[in-house]
């Protein structure tokens, strides 16, 4: 199968400012993903793992490297909007990721109307399908996001992203923030969309623990580099680098585990 | 079961060391709604030496505020309503603001969740620690930069003379949070309280920090008390654990006792819904049905009774709750309705 997105030799240079030195983020990465499949990124603070998920949806251009959509090279404005359609970004903290003078309604139809796709009552009715796939109300849409708690604003975030039929979804440490049993809640809601929807998934954590739960294929990255790339189940049972196995060692592994 | 944990011997030996720290039926409520229902409600609990208690719940459960409260330290809206704090014979609750600044950093330390947001952006790392130092001491310069490098050095500071002259922003989050620790033991407080010190961290970085909490407990005899969401954190670093929900205390025990035999219906339904390394899809995680109730609106008896799902038949009386405790371990018990009922659930699973 043809990769939906395909990232080739990517290095990402960030100027310092005044005297602080040039930060290399990303030093030369490698990666693609397939339509509808589920894969984890990890990796500590500064590894790159989320420069290079912003880089895929060009949030963040890369100093040097290629992005392919579809097999196609993506350089322009019009080829990025494509590539746009197909995936959706859902970001870290869901009470900076939802403007708090729109209604959930207005958020969440807000891409419908900028593709003009429909009239307002279809794009309405789109509004309320999506908040019903994540488990919220159709009348939800009429309020505004200070009502919601935290995990209750990342289902909005997820409904914005579904409402467009997106091939995949780039979440970005989505559920650090939350309670355990919200965490569950989204985690489970992801594994739904995926099984029921196709929906592929680049899932962003620094959490071993979520990403062997929902992952089938897992990169680790390591300043700025992928140091391994296997699924999840050969990393977990025989991982190769010396670092995936520091990362594995520290994960606190709790007293219930495998009671 | 964890590296970072004493022999069995070494904690059941605790029981005969001195309590430092004893809290009883404390009560927080909210100033404008004095009828509510209060936010930590009857929370009662004792921290002997060289131990560490862990404090569990989820954001809204109270216990970043019951973790204040032991400062007298609450934000503005909420106040302690009844029950007493009483630290090393000082209680607390009835302590003028001096004899509070005296405690405060030298009795009784305490370390936040975010490092960079707790030490002052604009004072160097010798500035910070010379700071608490003579807030609590009459000491000379070099008095003090010797305390300093000391207590660096005991938090694991790599080349701690070097960086006496770094600001925080030179310093990666790990590091920061080493200095805030080095800040809280610098006086060699009796009682730590740590409020989700390891959040904001790396797994790498978490687990460095909660051996460092782990040994400084030990070796310094102090009483710790951990506050986190996270389980398998509770489970490396505390020897008991208190399960706090909508305020009240709903289980409490040894931490291997509680987790491995979780008998309220809150505590299974956290470790149920809280990822380990053992699961898979196969065995899907079960989050808790609901949300938790908003401030000051938890029911009346029984906080967690709208959520609970093993009372769908509708067979207990949530308004009297009573504690159980387990035949085993006695300092392990629960809070709920009908003893036979929890014995028989956990047998089924267990034998599943």
């Amino acid at each position: 199968m043809k990769p939906l997105i395909e990232a080739q030799g990517i290095i990402k240079q960030f100027r310092g400012r005044g005297r602080s030195l040039d930060v290399m983020a990303l030093r030369g990465i490698d990666f693609s993903i397939k339509p509808g499949e589920v894969v984890g990124i990890v990796g500590e603070s500064g590894s790159g793992k989320s420069t290079l998920s912003r880089i895929l949806v060009g949030i963040e251009r890369a100093s040097q490297g290629t992005i392919h959509h579809d097999g196609n090279l993506v350089t322009s404005v019009e080829e990025w909007k494509k590539l746009r359609r197909d995936v959706q970004y859902i970001f870290q903290d869901p009470y900076l990721s939802l403007a708090p003078h729109m209604t959930v309604g207005q958020s969440i139809g807000d891409g419908l109307e900028i593709r003009g796709e429909g009239s307002p009552a279809e794009q309405r009715s789109k509004v309320e399908e999506a908040l019903t796939m994540v488990g919220l109300k159709p009348a939800d849409a009429d309020s505004y996001p200070a009502v919601f708690s935290g995990g209750q604003r990342q289902r909005i975030s997820l409904a914005r992203a579904l409402v467009l039929n997106p091939k995949m979804m780039i979440c970005d440490e989505i559920v650090s923030g939350l309670d355990v049993s919200v965490q569950a809640q989204i985690l489970n809601l992801l594994v739904d969309l995926h099984q029921s929807h196709g929906v592929g998934l680049v899932f962003v954590s620094h959490d071993l623990r979520v990403i062997k739960y929902l992952c089938e294929r897992i990169i680790v990255m390591h300043r700025g580099r992928i140091v391994e790339s296997n699924d999840t189940e050969t990393l977990f049972s025989d991982p190769q680098h010396e670092y995936t196995r520091h990362l594995l060692e520290c994960v606190p592994v709790g007293l219930s585990a495998g009671e | 079961m964890s590296t970072l944990r004493e022999p069995d011997g070494e904690i059941m030996s605790l029981a005969s060391n001195q309590i430092l720290l004893s809290v009883t039926g404390l009560t927080i409520n909210l100033d404008d709604q004095p009828d509510a229902t209060p936010i930590v409600n009857g929370l009662t609990f004792d921290v002997r030496e060289g131990e560490c208690v862990g404090i569990v719940g989820e954001s809204g459960s109270g216990k970043s505020l019951s973790s204040l409260a032991l400062l007298n330290l609450l934000p503005v809206g909420v106040h302690i309503g009844t029950g007493s704090i009483t630290a090393m014979g000082k209680d607390i609750t009835q302590s003028d603001r001096k004899t509070l600044q005296e405690i405060r950093g030298s009795l009784i330390s305490m370390i936040f969740q975010d490092p960079g947001a707790a030490l002052n952006p604009s004072r160097t790392v010798g500035k910070l620690l010379s700071d608490v130092i003579k807030a609590h001491a009459n000491i000379s310069k070099s008095e003090i930069r010797h305390r300093s490098l000391e207590i660096l050095t005991e938090v694991g500071f790599p080349e701690p003379s070097d960086r006496l002259k770094s600001f925080p922003f030179q310093l990666s989050g790990g590091l920061r949070q080493r200095v805030a620790i080095a800040m809280a033991l610098a006086n060699r407080p009796r009682i730590l309280i740590a409020d989700e010190p390891t959040t904001s961290l790396d797994v790498s970085v978490q687990k460095g920090i909660l051996q460092l909490i782990r040994r400084r407990t030990l070796e310094d005899r102090i009483g710790c008390i951990f506050v986190s969401h996270d389980l398998g954190v509770i489970a490396e670093v505390a020897d008991r654990v208190i399960i706090l929900y909508a305020g009240q205390v709903v289980e409490e025990g040894l931490t291997q006792s509680v987790l491995t035999k979780p008998m309220h219906p809150y505590t299974r339904g956290l470790i149920a819904s809280a990822p380990n390394m053992s699961s898979t899809l196969a065995n899907p995680l079960r989050p808790i049905p609901g949300t938790l109730p908003s401030v000051g609106r938890a029911p009346k008896g029984c906080t967690f009774q709208d959520r609970c799902p093993e009372r769908s038949n509708g067979s207990c009386s949530p308004n009297q709750p009573t504690w159980f405790n387990d035949p085993i371990d006695e300092t392990h018990r629960w809070l709920c309705f009908e003893e036979s009922k929890l014995m028989s659930t956990s047998e089924s699973e267990s034998s599943q």
